[in-house]
């Protein structure tokens, strides 16, 4: 079952120059997939990566989201739409500082409106599923760039999102905080079947992809899978 | 959690919300207490206006205001003066008698009305005798004695114990002429009213005019302003068919002086509340600005806009609500602490000499207890109205732009 479809996607950035960031993608992404997007900067995987998250509109084209058709969305239809149905991690600025790591993780289900057993019950099952259950009281300002993701890609999961859309979110992080993380991932994607979709420029997260698509200037130029999820190397 | 995130919010940076927290109770507290002076203010100016010139009732012939016909003297006006002053809530009542005249000195002429007074009872009521300047309040000249103001003796160039002689029609639409010599020389805080008004004993008066014991005018005072109407109603009840005034109507510049005195205040606290809504945009929008990822990440996520400007708002008014009983303890603490009698704020150093003319110069603050709760209400609506404009910035943010990592 295909959770994302585009069919000729463009997004054009209207100015002196044109920009075609996104220059007629059609992607199929399927439940339980561990897909990264890469290409060089530039190349539209952050504009490709905000169209199907619903945060940006396609200047042409349509975006399926679970069946749905989210361009036909108005603007506060799309934020409720984001909320039910898409995990995101971004490369910085993903929690509120003034909220323990728990409570970040909370938030976002309260504005579900789910009830408070739910909330924290789930909130200390994700924390403890990143490794961070005995941080859960710590605010963002007191936790390392690593454990702040991690925390992030507990916000992601905690609303029950059909995938989760992460920007390079290991970008700022160091290679053993990525590693870390990418395990994280990679164990929920096995173990609980989330659906992650990723860009990225480190050649390690690539190689941790099952599904490698390549954007350059806007354009897919390639999009390789590998049937097993490979043990990283050394 | 809004609630929470809005009072973290706060904290974070703890000196810019300070500084409004510490200007919502300054603006509050000085609001407040310049409020409380300036009601102080006008009501002891009032209080003394009525206590020494006014009163609280008077009564008079239903005809008498205008033309001040003699003849149309108060029916049965001793009688009445009894019965009045033997009300329970009426603290002092005296009879006039009152006639246009001219007085002549050897220097000039000029009209004045002649006030025919009982000294004893005019004293409880307007304090005559406190306004003397010089001599004595009716003794010390064994025959019809007159008071006369400063302004007068300085026009006529008279001094005490000298003679001037009153002319006026009597009953009967003659001419009469009596001689009076100068007991004393008074000063009111109204120099138009010194210029106008002379004082004789009332027998002296009735006397001239052939109306022995008649009364025009009775004046009163109850125990306060307040209940000046429940005085009047009492004394409409012993005589029905007299014209019986309270001071409001007495006087509607008094009135005026008490509205304008609000109106001021209003417009005090206005500029107050402006101010702080100033510093408040400022700060909230730098709170903004700052957090245009944050808040870029929460529409993201899925926080909706509704949300997001119940967030800001929140903020605003709690930073305020956090300021305000600092400012409402403090005024309340002042004001009450002043209004105790030997506590008020000595004013003579700017009025100087209102004891003269029978007036106090200490003025008790004073604040209707609703006030603080109007003045609160304020302070959160403009502080709800300040955080509209950041708040709408927070909305307008673009969530692609906001999160984009720089
Ligand atoms: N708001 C915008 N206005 C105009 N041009 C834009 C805007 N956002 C992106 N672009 C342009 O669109 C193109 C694609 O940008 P995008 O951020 O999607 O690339 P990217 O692959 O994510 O790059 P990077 O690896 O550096 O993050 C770039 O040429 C960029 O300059
Ligand atoms: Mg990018």
């Amino acid at each position: 079952m295909n959770v994302i479809e585009t069919t000729n996607l463009h997004k054009t950035y209207e100015g002196a120059v044109p920009v075609k960031a996104v220059n007629g993608v059609s992607l199929q992404i399927e439940a339980g997939e561990f897909t990264a997007i890469v290409g060089p900067s530039g190349s539209g995987k952050t504009t490709l990566l905000n169209i199907i998250g619903g945060l940006d509109r396609p200047t042409e084209g349509e975006v399926i989201v679970g069946g749905q058709d989210i361009s036909k969305l108005s603007n506060n239809q799309l934020i409720d739409f984001r909320l039910h149905n898409i995990g995101f991690v971004f490369q910085a600025y993903n929690l509120i500082p003034v909220l323990t790591a728990r409570e970040n993780v909370e938030f976002v289900m309260l504005l579900q409106k789910r009830s408070r057993a739910e909330r924290e019950a789930r909130s200390q099952a994700l924390l403890e599923a990143v490794g961070l259950g005995d941080r859960m009281d710590n605010r963002p300002t007191k936790m390392s760039g690593g454990q702040q993701q991690r925390v992030a890609v507990a916000r992601a999961l905690a609303p029950k999102p059909k995938f989760v859309l992460a920007d390079e979110p290991t970008a700022n992080l160091d290679s053993h905080s990525t590693a870390n993380l990418l395990d994280i991932m990679a164990n929920l994607n096995r173990q609980e079947g989330i659906t992650f979709v990723f860009s990225t420029h480190d050649q390690r997260v690539i190689d941790r992809a099952r599904r490698v698509i390549t954007l350059e200037d806007g354009v897919v130029v390639s999009d390789i899978r590998r049937e097993e999820n490979p043990v990283p190397e050394a | 959690m809004l609630t929470l995130i809005a009072w973290r919010n706060i904290w974070r940076s703890p000196t810019r919300s300070l500084v409004v927290i510490v200007a919502v109770a300054l603006g509050l507290w000085a609001g407040l207490f310049l409020s409380a002076f300036s009601i102080g203010l006008s009501e002891q100016r009032a209080r003394d206006q009525l206590e020494t010139m006014v009163s609280h009732v008077q009564v008079h012939h239903p005809d008498f205001k205008g033309e001040r016909d003699i003849n149309n003297f108060i029916p049965d006006g001793p009688d009445l003066l009894t019965q009045v002053q033997a009300l329970p809530d009426v603290v002092g009542a005296t009879g006039r008698s009152l006639a246009f005249g001219m007085i002549a000195s050897a220097r000039k002429t000029g009209g004045v009305m002649i006030n025919g007074i009982m000294p004893e009872t005019e004293a409880v009521v307007t304090k005559l005798d406190q306004k003397l300047v010089e001599g004595t309040y009716f003794d010390g000249v064994s025959r019809n004695p007159i008071l006369i103001s400063q302004r007068t003796a300085e026009a006529h160039k008279l001094g005490l114990r000298k003679k001037v002689v009153l002319t006026l029609k009597d009953a009967e639409g003659e001419m009469v002429s009596k001689a009076f010599r100068i007991a004393g020389i008074y000063k009111s805080f109204n120099s138009q009213y010194d210029e106008a008004n002379v004082f004789v004993l009332s027998e002296d008066l009735q006397d001239m005019l052939g109306l022995p014991g008649e009364l025009h005018e009775i004046a009163l005072l109850g125990p306060n302003k307040e209940e000046a109407g429940i005085i009047k109603t009492e004394v409409s009840a012993l005589a029905p068919e007299a014209l019986v005034e309270d001071w409001r109507e007495i006087s509607p510049e008094l009135r005026l002086l008490a509205d304008t005195m609000d109106q001021m205040m209003y417009i005090f606290i206005g500029i107050i509340v402006l101010a702080l809504a100033f510093g408040i945009i400022n700060t909230m929008l730098m709170a903004v600005l700052e957090r245009t990822h944050e808040l870029g990440m929460l529409m993201s996520v899925g926080m909706n806009k509704f949300r997001i400007f119940a967030m800001i708002i929140l903020e605003t008014l709690f930073m305020a609500m956090i300021g305000v009983p600092f400012g409402l303890f403090a005024a309340w603490g002042m004001v009450s602490w002043m209004g105790q009698p030997g506590n008020g704020i000595d004013m003579s150093a700017f009025s100087q000499g209102l004891e003269e003319f029978g007036m106090s110069s200490v003025v008790y603050p004073e604040l209707d207890p609703n006030y603080y709760w109007q003045v609160m209400l304020i302070v959160a609506v403009a502080a709800v109205l300040s955080a509209i404009y950041p708040a709408i910035k927070a909305l307008k943010l673009n969530p692609v732009e906001a999160v984009r990592a720089h």
